[in-house]
C-alpha cells in the first residue's frame, strides 16, 4: 500500500507540471485539424435548432424533465415486473444477505441476491461516525439513487463513502480493475466483500441490509473499512 | 473568443452558441476518430455539448485555451465511456466471450492511427510532464481536471459523468501509476527517500 508521504509528494510533483501538459493536451486538440471528417449539415442544423428552441436555462430544465420521464418509465417498468414478481413476497420479508460476485476479465460485479420491495422506502441516508484520525473536508453528491459523501485528506487519498438504494440485484459494476483479490466474510452475523486491487493496494469493502447497499473506498486494510462500515448510523 | 467567455455571461445562449460555432465541427472530428462512425459519433457530440451546456458556468471566465483544453476532455470521456459500454455490452451480451471480443473490431482500424496518438509517438521524451501526458486518458483527466482547472471530485464526476467514487479511484490509481513511473525514471530522486 502506497504510504501517506509518497502521494503527498505526487501531489506535489503534479501541481508542478500539470500546466505544461495542459498546453501540450491543447497540441493535441490541435492535431484532429487534419481528420478529413466533418459534421454533417443535418447535424449541425439539429444542433443549432436544439440549442435555439429555448434558452439554456429552461434546456437545463427540459433535459432534467426529459430525463426525469425517462426515469419515471424506467420505474414504473421496473414497478410492473416487481409486482409481477411479488407473488413470491415472502422472499423479501425474509431476506438472505448474501453477495453474488461475478468477475469477468477486467470487470467484475457486486450483487446482492435481494430485491427491495421499494414502495415502502423510507429514503435515510445514513454515514460514518468514525473514521481514522485526521482532517477531513467533507463533500456530499447524489446521483439517481446513489448518495456519495467524499472525504479528503489533504496529504493522502480521500475516503468515498456511498449508500445505494437496493431496487435490482445488479448493484455495482466496477471496471478496469486489475489483480483483483475478492474476499466474503461474516462478521456480526452480516455478509462483507472485501475487493482489494492489489496493483495499487485500493480497497473496498461492501455491505448491505434490507435498504441499502453501502460501500466504503479507502486505501486502507479490511479491519479498517469494517470499523468505518459498523460505524454507520 | 477569450473575451467572449468572461463577457457574455448573462447570455448562456450566446456563450452555447459560440462554443457550438467555434468547436462544434472539432468535437465532431475528435468523436469520429475515437469511434468510427457517424452515427456514434453524432451521439457522442450531442451527449456531451448537453452535457456542456449544463455546465456552462464552468465555462465562465475561461480563456480560449483552457476551453479547448475543456472541451477536448469532455468529448474524450464521453468516446471513452461509449466505448467502453459498448465493449461491456459486447462481453455480456455474448456467451461466447473470448479474447477475441477484446479486440473491437469495428471501432479498431490497423490502418488507422488517431492523430493525438501520432502526436504522442512524436513526444516521447522522458520529462516529468511527459510521464503525466503519457497516463492513460481517463487518468490524465481527472488530474487535469483537479490540478490544473481546479475542479472538485463532484464536479470532476460531473463533467465526466462518471460516479464521485470511480473519480476517487482514478485519481488514487493516477497517481499510483504515476509514482511508479518515477520511481523508475531519471527522476526517481524527487521522490522522497525510503518512501515507496
Amino acid at each position: 500500500m502506497a504510504k501517506k508521504e509518497y502521494l503527498f509528494d505526487i501531489d506535489k510533483i503534479i501541481s508542478e507540471n500539470i500546466e505544461q501538459c495542459a498546453k501540450e493536451e491543447v497540441a493535441r486538440f490541435d492535431c484532429f485539424n487534419n481528420v478529413e471528417e466533418n459534421i454533417s449539415d443535418e447535424f449541425n442544423e439539429k444542433m443549432i435548432r436544439m440549442i435555439n428552441e429555448q434558452d439554456v436555462s429552461n434546456k437545463r430544465v427540459s433535459i432534467a424533465q426529459k430525463k426525469g420521464s425517462l426515469r419515471l418509465l424506467s420505474f414504473v417498468a421496473i414497478l410492473s415486473v416487481f409486482f409481477i414478481t411479488t407473488a413470491s413476497a415472502c422472499a423479501f420479508s425474509n431476506p438472505i444477505h448474501e453477495f453474488i460476485v461475478n468477475t469477468f476479465g477486467q470487470y467484475f460485479t457486486v450483487d446482492t441476491n435481494y430485491e427491495h420491495p421499494f414502495d415502502n422506502v423510507d429514503f435515510e441516508y445514513k454515514e460514518p461516525t468514525w473514521l481514522p484520525e485526521g482532517e477531513y473536508e467533507r463533500e456530499i453528491a447524489k446521483k439517481n439513487d446513489t448518495k456519495y459523501i467524499i472525504y479528503y485528506k489533504y496529504d493522502s487519498f480521500s475516503i468515498v463513502y456511498s449508500q445505494k438504494i437496493i431496487i435490482n440485484n445488479e448493484n455495482e459494476i466496477n471496471n478496469e480493475y486489475e489483480n483483483i483479490e475478492i474476499k466474503e466474510f461474516v462478521y456480526n452475523d452480516q455478509n462483507y466483500v472485501f475487493v482489494n486491487e492489489v496493483s495499487s493496494g485500493l480497497n473496498m469493502l461492501y455491505f448491505y441490509n434490507d435498504i441499502y447497499l453501502y460501500k466504503i473506498t479507502a486505501p486502507m486494510d479490511c479491519e479498517a473499512l469494517t470499523k468505518i462500515i459498523e460505524s454507520i448510523s | 473568443m477569450i473575451s467572449l467567455l468572461s463577457t457574455l455571461q448573462e447570455h448562456e445562449k450566446d456563450v452555447v452558441h459560440a462554443l457550438w460555432a467555434e468547436y462544434g465541427n472539432m468535437m465532431y472530428k475528435i468523436a469520429f476518430s475515437y469511434l468510427k462512425n457517424q452515427s456514434d459519433a453524432e451521439d457522442a457530440v450531442q451527449d456531451t455539448f448537453v452535457r456542456i451546456i449544463r455546465h456552462i458556468d464552468y465555462f465562465y471566465g475561461v480563456n480560449a485555451t483552457n476551453v479547448k483544453g475543456l472541451i477536448y476532455i469532455y468529448i474524450r470521456s464521453t468516446c471513452i465511456n461509449t466505448f467502453n459500454k459498448k465493449k461491456k455490452e459486447r462481453r455480456r451480451t455474448t456467451s461466447l466471450y473470448s479474447q477475441e471480443y477484446n479486440t473491437f473490431l469495428d471501432y479498431e482500424d490497423a490502418n488507422y492511427i488517431r492523430p493525438d496518438i501520432l502526436f504522442e509517438n512524436k513526444s516521447v521524451s522522458e520529462t516529468t510532464y511527459n510521464l503525466i501526458s503519457q497516463l492513460d486518458d481517463k487518468y490524465k483527466d481527472v488530474l487535469l481536471l483537479k490540478y490544473y482547472h481546479g475542479y472538485k471530485e463532484r464536479e470532476i464526476a460531473e463533467a465526466l459523468d462518471i460516479t464521485l467514487d470511480n473519480v476517487g479511484v482514478r485519481i488514487y490509481r493516477a497517481k499510483a501509476i504515476l509514482a511508479q513511473k518515477i520511481k523508475h525514471s531519471e527522476y526517481k530522486d524527487l521522490l522522497i527517500e525510503g518512501s515507496v
